[in-house]
This record gives C-alpha cells, sequence and structure tokens, in this order.
C-alpha cells in the first residue's frame, strides 16, 4: 500500500518537487505549505496508513499519476459553480473540496443535479471539516495551492486531463440498504423538513421520527437505479418541529430508513475491490461512519483518504465512502 | 457499440420508469436517477425530450465502455 501520511516537512518537500498533489490536513498544517500544483482541505480525521487515525501534526497527500496531460485548478462560489461540469475536461475528470457550511457547500448541495453536463464528466471530491470539538468556534477551509490562497467560502477545483487510452470512474462503497419499511416522500427539497409523506399521507415529520422510534444514526436511502444514496439525519428540532439533515432530500425521490448494520467493518471490507485497488488514485469516508462505526485505529483495507463533513460522487452523499479508478479504454 | 436510434421509444420508457436499468455505470444511475424525478415532477412532453435529450448525450459520450456495455445491449433488447 502507498504510503499517504507526511509530516509538514515532508510535505513541503513533496509540493517543491512541482507534482500535481491533493492534500488534506488541519487548516494550521496546510497555512504553512508553499505554493504549488496542489488543491487541499482542512480536517484532522484520516483512512491513514496505519488505519483511521485523528492527527493535527499529520498530511494526507494523494499524489496523482505522472501521465495526467493537463490540469488547472479553478475556484468557484454560488455565482459560477454551476459551470463546474461545463468546465471539466472531455476526457478527464475533476476533483472539488467545498468547505462546510459555507454557502457555495449548501448551494452545490442542493442544485448540483441541474447543473449543466451533470455526470457526463467525473467530479469527486469532499466537504473540508475540523476538528468536531471546534465547531461552532472555526471553521473549515479549502486551499488553492498554487497562489497559496485558504477558501472559507469558495469550493477549489483541479479539473484534470487523461490521455486518450484511459478514462475515470468513479464509484462508491455504501454499506446501508433500504429497509423494507415506510416510503417516504418530500414535498420540497431542502436540508430540513417540516412534512412528509408516508405512503401516500402527509404527516409532520419530526412526529413521525418520534412516533415511531427511528434510530437517527441509521440514514434515508434513496434507490438512484441501483445505487443506495444516503441522507443523514442532523437533528430532530421538536421545539421548531423541524427535522434537519446534513444532505438536502429531494422532492419527488422516494427514500426509506436504512436496515441497521451489524458489523461495520466486516460489512464493508466485504463491498471494498479486491483486484485494482492500485488504480484508485482518490477516496474519502464520511466522518458518521467514522463516528458510528467507531473506525478510529481500523484500517478498511487498502482504501485511504481524508474522512470527510460530506462526500461528493456527482452530487452530494452522506455516510458512504467515495472513490475513483483510472482505467484502460 | 451502437446505441438505439435518438427516437426510438426506449428512451422514453426509460426516463418514465417503465424500463429499469439497473446500470453499472455510476454516473448513469445518478443521471437516470435526475432526469426520472424531472419527469415525475413534471411529465410535460418538453420536459420528457429535455430528458431524454440529456441521457442519451451521456450514452453517447461512453458507449464504447465496457461498463456500459450490458445497459446498452438491455437498451437494443427492449428497443426491439
Amino acid at each position: 500500500m502507498k504510503k499517504v501520511m507526511y509530516t509538514l516537512d515532508e510535505a513541503k518537500k513533496i509540493i517543491n518537487e512541482g507534482k500535481r498533489l491533493l492534500i488534506a490536513g488541519d487548516e494550521d498544517l496546510l497555512k504553512q505549505l508553499p505554493s504549488g500544483n496542489w488543491v487541499g482541505g482542512s480536517i484532522p480525521y484520516f483512512m491513514g496508513d496505519t488505519g483511521g487515525t485523528t492527527s493535527q501534526k499529520s498530511i494526507l497527500i494523494n499524489e496523482l499519476p505522472s501521465y495526467i496531460k493537463n490540469s488547472k485548478i479553478n475556484t468557484y462560489n454560488i455565482s459560477n459553480i454551476s459551470k463546474v461540469y461545463a468546465d471539466g475536461y472531455d476526457n478527464g475528470f475533476s476533483i472539488i473540496i467545498i468547505p462546510s457550511s459555507s454557502d457555495t457547500h449548501l448551494y452545490f448541495a442542493t442544485h448540483a443535479p441541474e447543473f449543466t453536463g451533470f455526470a457526463t464528466k467525473p467530479l469527486i471530491g469532499w466537504i473540508s471539516g475540523l476538528l468536531l470539538s471546534e465547531l461552532g468556534k472555526s471553521t473549515a477551509k479549502a486551499f488553492q495551492g498554487t497562489e497559496s490562497k485558504m477558501l472559507e467560502k469558495e469550493a477549489v477545483v483541479m479539473h484534470l486531463e487523461l490521455p486518450g487510452e484511459k478514462y475515470a470512474e468513479i464509484n462508491i462503497i455504501n454499506i446501508f440498504n433500504q429497509a423494507i419499511g415506510d416510503s417516504i416522500e418530500f414535498p420540497e427539497t431542502g436540508f430540513s423538513a417540516k412534512e412528509a409523506i408516508i405512503n401516500g399521507t402527509k404527516q409532520k415529520f419530526d412526529r413521525y421520527v418520534s412516533s415511531k422510534n427511528l434510530d437517527v444514526k441509521l440514514p434515508l436511502v434513496a434507490d438512484y437505479n441501483g445505487a443506495s444514496v444516503n441522507i443523514s439525519f442532523q437533528s430532530v428540532d421538536e421545539s421548531n418541529s423541524t427535522v434537519h439533515f446534513y444532505a438536502p432530500v429531494f422532492k419527488g425521490v422516494t427514500y426509506k430508513q436504512a436496515a441497521p448494520v451489524k458489523d461495520y467493518i466486516n460489512d464493508f471490507i466485504k463491498l471494498i475491490p479486491k483486484e485494482g485497488t492500485e488504480n484508485i488514485i482518490f477516496s474519502c469516508n464520511c466522518i458518521l461512519n467514522y463516528l458510528y462505526s467507531a473506525l478510529e485505529g481500523k484500517k478498511t483495507g487498502n482504501i485511504t483518504g481524508p474522512i470527510t463533513f460530506g462526500e461528493i460522487a456527482y452530487q452530494l452523499l452522506n455516510q458512504t465512502l467515495v472513490y475513483l479508478e483510472i482505467k484502460n479504454k | 457499440m451502437e446505441l438505439p436510434d435518438l427516437k426510438s421509444a426506449v428512451w422514453k420508457n426509460v426516463v418514465t420508469g417503465k424500463i429499469p436499468l439497473n446500470s453499472n455505470f455510476l454516473a448513469a444511475k445518478m443521471l437516470i436517477s435526475r432526469v426520472q424525478t424531472d419527469v415525475k415532477n413534471d411529465p410535460s412532453p418538453k420536459n420528457i425530450d429535455k430528458a431524454i435529450g440529456e441521457l442519451y448525450e451521456l450514452f453517447n459520450k461512453y458507449k464504447d465502455l465496457p461498463t456500459l456495455s450490458d445497459d446498452i445491449q438491455k437498451l437494443n433488447s427492449a428497443g426491439n
């Protein structure tokens, strides 16, 4: 397995070698990195060389393959993020990092499926975060390495062009499946809901969650033609009769709550590809999986990458591991 | 691999959910679900045509990838 965790001094040296890099680490470390051909995001949680790790002293670096033909780094806010697919190379892929809770995060989450060219070019990435004990005291960041710019409100994207004989393919690993249960739809798209249509009948959603005694560690799951797409519960605010989520629910999509998972690590490892993991050049996993499944110190096969506040595989996902492979046509 | 003609009814059957297409290609799963939701929310002929156009564009771009071959075979079978 290729080493991915480095000290600050090692990271500086690698950047100065001029390689194309994807970087994750604590904000205080990333602020000290030299300018170079890299993009990064703040986070102190990793699937590292030795397994799940929390560290404010180590930096995770994914070195991108040398056969990549071209690359460009753009920043996006709510006025231009709709061009993120159109801006990508025809044969290539794009890596996006968006600071958690920024306007760009919320806008992308709600509108990405409407963007021109949605899903026609591979877009993968993550929502950056911070130490959970710092929530409310500090903010997540993205980093544009070529100008050593720290971004609090904007997303950074590295668009990469592949040679003609290769292509990029994104996949997800999601251990959750829909339980045999109520069908839930929402009258509006959004990060919160007051009402839902349960098996065809409109109900107050907070009351439904309470009366059914739902385990809110288990996400709502939509079946996207065979791909299970999760929406994680954030909180149930009974004083305002509102249920909040970590990703938006979409009007017109049918959700069911996930079936319970008995053994996360073993279920997860069973789903990791057994062959070709050397072709995986980027992956990330969700902070909720890290917490709920106690991933600290445990290895997730040969998969490494940041533990994130949201995963992006074309659109925002929750409680999912996403990865990108480069294959030959 | 050749795709069914853009005018084939098979595309309309996919975007309206009449033909299930559990693709192996994540991009196709995501886009099919997006256009099916669009059509469910607005089943006007104009919106259906837009959905078909988007889906055809994706399949046409990636039609030679091994990951899509099963889907294309299924589309061609359903279109005959």
